[in-house]
């Protein structure tokens, strides 16, 4: 008879990373929310699934400290592959030996364009417990849910066909369930944390309205529309990362775009075979899927700039 | 006098069908998951905060349909190593009621 360490499942452990993680903010006095996975299920605003992150929306005054407490403590971020740098600017993924799972730790949620701090505390005020892992851990209310779960499916569409089913089950799950009262509140919480633009009336059906047309110009609402529309494919990043870069710059861009070094190749495909011909074959797959997604991301930036007047 | 074991309460516990897995929130430092199956499963779930030792035992043998004798030893070994691990407390009671988590 033995308690047993090995062979953590995947189901287990990210159930048990949340009760872990708001163990480590708790122990720091650091507010934290448990978002989408335990949030959905909880709510069942989409079909339960078995999630590969644990994501946690931390109050922004103590994320770092929760981040350093967390490396402190073994965990380290997943390495990033060289000039993808400013991808994800809205959350630390960090992963662990003997974890399957990662801890996706969030200062901010994209699509909220708010500050973090008010967005953050908006969410806090309305938290929920929900039991995981035989803990009681606060999760945002359903309304905050419901607008995380869509802007979660709209900024990523592209990268996982999933994601565009959740925003199907959103709908369909809450159109005509929704009182006036509740379509009323949903429709404020949109307007206080400042979502109406990005989420640009993908909620109508449940009483949140379109942007007003004055927000077209904001900087971030552009480049939230670039994001959408391209699918969030690395290839909207990559051209991002270019034409954000000076002209001088381009060749050695490009050049990491298209072909990276082998060490950073392996660092972001960790299970590439050894040996330079097994990197080069990735190399010319990674090629195609980006060549595959230039046209969409080339579209998206066109639009975007026509729908904006710039 | 008996000694009630019960779970630690700084625990989160993921209950399965045919699984337990248990990580000890207050070693921040050091997240090892333990995974109970079997009969080490049986034994976990038979502490119950209001059970003793002898009460565990009664219980997990009646399970598997065995002699107390045959397996008390085995048990006491177990219950030795949660206490190790800190994933089980005693305590001391006549008749008080405990706060029976489990």
């Amino acid at each position: 008879v033995q308690a047993a360490t090995q062979a953590l499942a995947l189901e287990d452990a990210t159930e048990l990373a949340h009760a872990y993680v708001h163990a480590v903010a708790d122990a720091l006095g650091v507010r934290a929310l448990s978002i989408k996975g335990p949030a959905a299920d909880f709510y069942g605003v989409r079909s339960p699934r078995i999630a590969a992150d644990a994501d946690l929306l931390i109050d922004p005054s103590g994320f770092a400290s929760v981040v350093d407490r967390l490396r402190t403590a073994g965990w380290r971020e997943r390495p990033k592959m060289a000039g993808t740098e400013g991808w994800v600017e809205h959350s630390v993924t960090l992963v662990r030996d003997g974890w399957p799972c990662d801890l996706d730790l969030h200062d901010r949620f994209p699509g909220f364009l708010r500050p973090n701090a008010d967005v953050f505390e908006t969410f806090w005020i309305d938290r929920v417990e929900a039991e995981v892992a035989g803990r009681a851990i606060p999760i945002p209310s359903r309304d905050a849910t419901i607008l995380i779960t869509a802007l979660h499916s709209l900024r990523s569409w592209a990268k996982d066909p999933r994601h565009s089913e959740e925003l199907e089950q959103l709908l369909s799950r809450f159109q005509g369930r929704l009182d006036d009262a509740e379509r009323g509140r949903l429709a404020r919480l949109a307007g206080e944390t400042a979502c109406l633009s990005t989420i640009d009336g993908a909620l109508i059906p449940l009483g949140v309205p379109p942007a007003p047309d004055g927000n077209d110009t904001d900087p971030r609402v552009i480049e939230w529309r670039r994001l959408v529309a391209s699918g969030a494919t690395p290839t909207h990043f990559w051209l991002r990362g270019l034409l954000g870069a000076p002209w001088v710059k381009w060749p050695g861009e490009l050049r990491r775009i298209l072909w990276p070094a082998e060490e950073a190749l392996r660092q972001s495909y960790p299970t590439i075979a050894k040996g330079r011909a097994a990197a080069d074959r990735e190399r010319v797959r990674r090629l195609g899927r980006g060549l595959r997604d230039l046209p969409v991301a080339l579209r998206a930036y066109v639009a975007a700039r026509r729908r904006s007047g710039r | 006098v008996s000694q009630k074991i019960h779970h630690s309460a700084d625990l989160a516990i993921i209950a399965r069908d045919d699984r337990d897995v248990i990580l000890d929130l207050r070693r921040l430092d050091d997240p090892q998951p333990r995974r109970l199956e079997g009969t080490a499963l049986a034994i976990w779930r038979a502490i119950d905060g209001v059970r003793d030792r002898d009460g565990i035992v009664a219980r997990v043998a009646a399970a598997y349909g065995v002699e107390e004798a045959g397996v008390g030893a085995d048990i006491d070994a177990f219950l030795d190593e949660l206490e190790r691990l800190g994933l089980i407390d005693s305590a001391s009671s006549s008749n008080e009621s405990s706060d029976g988590r489990s």
